[in-house]
């Protein structure tokens, strides 16, 4: 029989799927879009940033108050910085100053003595070679145990036959205390 | 005539044949031109407006920390303590400070002191930039026995302003020092309010101790 002498009309299973799907379609795409603009004019009318946007100016009325509070305040904190820097890298050039001219027996003098932050060099003069003896002894004792010495070395030791002397130079490396 | 006729006719006949289809079709461009022209910059206007009052937000909670800390400051301990600050570190080339801070050191050691050779560099250069921190060397010369010159050290470097002692050279009874003193100036650019301020740690207080060990005998 020829569906198209029917007088309702059949359609096909195939374009009523495709009616039914747009349908849906377009009610979920209209309700979707319906109900995005009313959240975000809810939203958007419940925003606080009016409200932040007072707070602000009454808190920056409130620290204007107290900036020169505040740049004190910044101004010692800077110092602190610099200040804890430098005084982390000062070495106890004092420290080894004491310990290196420390147990020069009489009769030994100390010609010159040279300290930094690295290292250190000194000398010695004596009439008698039995002190300087016993002063490089004590002094490779002390050197050694001390944890501020990280080497020393006695370099030369001399006989100036004019003045009759005894002449003693050393040097070494300080560790670094950092 | 009549062929236009049966073109308009069977248009017609389509339309209504498709009525629903054209209807849903038509909703659904309505809806993607509200998605794209109204419901997007809808949103992205919320979410700008969200990320500014999160930034507000930020801003507001480091003002009000700020003010809190800055409130519970004793005015008189912080004027103390920058006082302190002021004193311990130099803002500049403050070459009278540090020739007093010298003459001090020596009375206190009984060294002679001889010439101050001051190896600042261009002395008209007085400005330097605002903020950076720097130093100056001098080269001491002092007079005097090896346990003076040591506690000549020991006072320099125990008072105002800071000093850092590089080297020492003795020979006799004659010693060059070498000290180096640093200095920083203030810039008021390098702090803001805006900033969230730290109180001070349990270090800072160390170092402020230290400032207030220097500032005996002032």
């Amino acid at each position: 029989m020829d569906i198209d002498i029917n007088l309702q009309r059949v359609t096909t299973s195939r374009a009523d799927r495709f009616a039914k799907v747009i349908h849906i379609v377009a009610i979920v795409l209209l309700g979707s879009v319906t109900l995005l603009t009313v959240v975000f004019l809810v939203l958007g009318n419940t925003s606080s940033l009016s409200r932040l946007s007072q707070e602000e100016t009454d808190l920056l009325a409130r620290i204007n108050k107290q900036n020169v509070k505040i740049a004190r305040f910044s101004f010692i904190k800077e110092r602190i910085v610099v200040g804890s820097t430098y005084f982390r890298d000062r070495s106890d050039i004092k420290g080894a100053l004491a310990i290196l001219r420390a147990d020069i027996p009489d009769g030994v003098t100390l010609s010159s003595l040279s300290v930094n932050k690295r290292e250190f060099s000194m000398s010695l003069s004596s009439f008698s070679g039995n002190l300087i003896h016993q002063y490089v002894t004590v002094f490779q004792t002390k050197t050694s145990k001390n944890p501020m010495f990280q080497s020393a070395t006695v370099e030369t030791v001399n006989f100036d036959k004019k003045s009759n002397k005894y002449e003693v130079n050393v040097k070494g490396v300080l560790r670094d205390s950092k | 005539m009549i062929v236009n006729n049966l073109k308009t006719f069977s248009f017609t006949l389509s339309f209504y044949r498709y009525k629903e289809h054209v209807i849903s079709l038509g909703a659904i461009v309505v809806g993607l031109l509200l998605l794209v022209f109204f419901v997007v910059p809808q949103s992205q206007v919320y979410f700008a407006q969200k990320e500014e009052e999160q930034v507000l937000g930020e801003k507001n909670e480091v003002l009000s920390k700020n003010i809190a800390l800055i409130s519970s400051m004793n005015e008189s301990t912080l004027e103390h303590q920058f006082t302190l600050a002021s004193k311990a570190i130099l803002s500049d080339k403050d070459y009278a400070s540090v020739m007093d801070s010298i003459s001090r050191a020596g009375q206190r050691s009984g060294v002679s002191l001889g010439d101050f050779a001051f190896t600042v560099g261009d002395l008209s250069n007085r400005s330097v930039t605002k903020g950076s921190d720097s130093s100056f060397t001098i080269n001491i010369l002092v007079k005097g026995k090896l346990g003076e010159i040591e506690k000549f050290i020991d006072s320099l470097s125990s008072q105002t302003p800071l000093v850092v002692i590089t080297g020492v050279e003795v020979s006799q009874e004659n010693a060059s020092v070498h000290a180096t003193f640093p200095y920083k100036q203030f810039s008021l650019k390098s702090f803001s309010s805006l900033d969230l301020l730290k109180d001070f740690t349990a270090e800072d207080k160390k170092m402020l101790s230290v400032f207030e060990t220097w500032n005996v005998g002032w």
